[in-house]
């Protein structure tokens, strides 16, 4: 597995946002997470990323305990995450944001920035390009010169899976990346995700919209009160009595 | 923001910057070596201390209130090691940038885990700290009578004869010189990878984070680098005047700063040059007005930050600009 979680715990005050919660993301998958608001799906992205600690409980990547790291130092180990809400660098342009996620990729401190010649040089030098081939493969690249803020709110979403990219993530996390897109950009965004999984990225999703989650996932996992009650293959998921009622609803499964 | 994915790299945009240096180095011939050259040299120091601020409060987005503790700090280590050491001023200014800028580490390892108000009181205090240790240590600064004699050196250089730094046209050239180096390294600094991490920092810290920018080791260069070369500015301040007081930690000298740099354009390389110009000849220029001066100079602030949120360096970058918009962007 590349990354595991094993009966990780969270909980703010007396309530328990997250209770025993085991699952792994095994290398090259697609794995998604569901549940209701509230479910705890964000608290998991957080803890997974180092901005929020588990009460109890571990989470391994790639064989290496995450405990204590802070969120850019589990970035540097290629776990790179998006927000749910949608976080961009507004003023900058959009060639600008994709480039501070290059920064992923350069290891300099700050006197081998300032006074090192070749390989911070050359990393510069070769950032434009880079940019450039990550823009096209989100499909931004006639973009690149607007401010962020300027993008559509599909655009910006767009925008932050290029700076996620941008980070050469082995494991990218997204945190509800179709919520706001129509329909069109949504199975763009699905086919963007299956791109990600053919070039070595493996995914971890959490989604609310279903049709996405069923098309792009190899595995399910189900959250309900901050519990897992449920992991299977999409079509078991979608079959088991207990999703069903406190999440999919009998209407979603009359539709598949 | 410039668009970067074709940067403009023609030798024109030096151009300005050319221009500008060759009037700086004429400046004396045309200006004479009396008030007016005076006043250029007070622009000039305070081009240093200004531009260093910018790197926190412009491209790192970390408001700074106590920006003449290191200001007063660098005045005040490179004094008292000539009145008390013997150590020649330029000695004085190393020792006066090394001091300040580990002051600023050792500021920044305690508050700039977690930034925002907290910084931003630990700031203000940490410069009041330096003011009342700077009144109190009577036996080392005499306290509030200050220190006087902070002189400047005499250097002989074979072939040439003496330069005695505490002439006027010596010291112009040296802090121009000074200055020259500070906004390179600044330039370097903010157009490097190092940049572009400020960049992350300043628009979206937690974003920066996720994608491997630390937060923390940004602020800490761009407050470690802005002490350094305001010790620098303060140690050629207070060899300038060859006096050093207190008064140098005072809130008023980082409210001085703060318009500079506001005004003069907080993100960019030429902003806090043009407010440093600005607001050291215009606060004369108005001596004429004796009783309205402080009004008149408040209101030009207002109306400034009212028309001009990016400072004054936006009017001339504008129009720059104003080509590529007009093609469509």
């Amino acid at each position: 597995m590349l990354l595991e979680l094993e009966s990780v715990s969270v909980s703010f005050g007396g309530i328990a946002a997250l209770r025993n919660v085991s699952f792994g993301v095994p290398a090259g998958g697609i794995v998604s997470v569901i549940g209701p608001n509230g479910a705890g799906k964000t608290t998991l992205f957080n803890v997974i990323t180092g901005f929020r600690r588990p009460s109890r409980g571990a989470v391994t990547f790639d064989g290496q305990p995450l405990a204590g790291l802070p969120p850019y130092r589990i970035a540097r180990r290629g776990l790179v995450r998006t927000y749910q809400k949608t976080e961009v660098f507004p003023e900058l342009s959009v060639f600008d944001c994709v480039r501070i996620g290059l920064l992923n990729r350069l290891d300099a401190g700050f006197v081998e920035i300032m006074f090192g010649g070749g390989r911070v040089a050359a990393f510069v030098e070769a950032a434009p390009g880079l940019v450039r081939d990550i823009l096209a493969t989100v499909g931004l690249e006639h973009k690149a010169d607007y401010a962020a803020r300027e993008l559509s709110y599909g655009e910006q979403r767009l925008l932050e899976v290029a700076v996620g990219l941008a980070a050469q993530p082995r494991l990218l996390m997204l945190d509800e990346p179709a919520s706001g897109l129509n329909k069109d950009e949504s199975e763009r965004l699905g086919e963007l995700i299956c791109l990600l999984r053919d070039r070595g990225i493996t995914v971890l999703l959490v989604e609310h919209n279903m049709s996405l989650v069923m098309s792009v996932s190899d595995n399910i996992v189900v959250l309900h009160h901050g519990e897992k009650i449920a992991e299977d293959a999409p079509e078991a998921v979608s079959q088991d009595p207990a999703v069903v009622s406190v999440y999919l609803g009998r209407e979603w499964v009359a539709d598949a | 923001m410039a668009s970067s994915s074709a940067p403009d790299r023609s030798p024109l945009r030096l151009v300005p910057w050319a221009a500008g240096a060759a009037a700086l180095l004429a400046a004396p011939l045309a200006i004479g070596q009396g008030y007016e050259l005076h006043l250029l040299i007070i622009a000039t120091i305070f081009t240093i201390v200004a531009s260093s601020l910018s790197l926190l409060v412009g491209y790192a987005g970390l408001l700074s209130l106590g920006h003449a503790a290191f200001f007063g700090l660098g005045a005040y280590v490179s004094a008292l090691l000539l009145l008390r050491l013997g150590v020649s001023m330029w000695g004085g200014l190393v020792c006066a940038a090394v001091i300040s800028a580990l002051a600023a580490f050792l500021v920044g390892g305690l508050v700039l885990k977690v930034r925002g108000n907290r910084f931003i009181i630990t700031t203000v205090a940490f410069a009041e700290i330096m003011h009342l240790i700077a009144v109190n240590a009577v036996d080392l600064t005499r306290g509030q009578m200050g220190l006087d004699g902070v002189a400047a050196p005499k250097v002989a250089i074979p072939g040439l004869g003496v330069i005695d730094f505490g002439t006027k046209i010596a010291f112009y050239y040296l802090v121009l010189a000074m200055a020259a180096i500070c906004i390179a390294t600044i330039a370097r600094i903010v157009r490097s990878p190092i940049g572009w991490g400020l960049a992350a920092l300043r628009e979206n810290e937690n974003l920066g984070e996720a994608v491997g920018v630390s937060a923390f080791r940004h602020a800490m260069i761009a407050f470690v680098v802005g002490g350094f070369f305001a010790g620098i500015g303060g140690a050629l301040y207070g060899h300038y005047m060859q006096f050093v007081s207190p008064d140098l930690f005072l809130f008023s000298y980082t409210t001085t700063m703060l318009v500079m740099v506001v005004i003069g354009g907080k993100m960019s390389i030429a902003g806090p040059i043009i407010g440093a110009v600005v607001f050291t000849v215009l606060p004369e220029a108005l001596r004429v007005a004796t009783t309205y001066r402080l009004v008149v100079l408040g209101t030009i602030l207002l109306i400034a930050i009212l028309v001009l949120p990016n400072g004054l360096a936006s009017l001339w970058e504008r129009r720059r600009r104003a080509p590529a918009a007009a093609l469509g962007n």
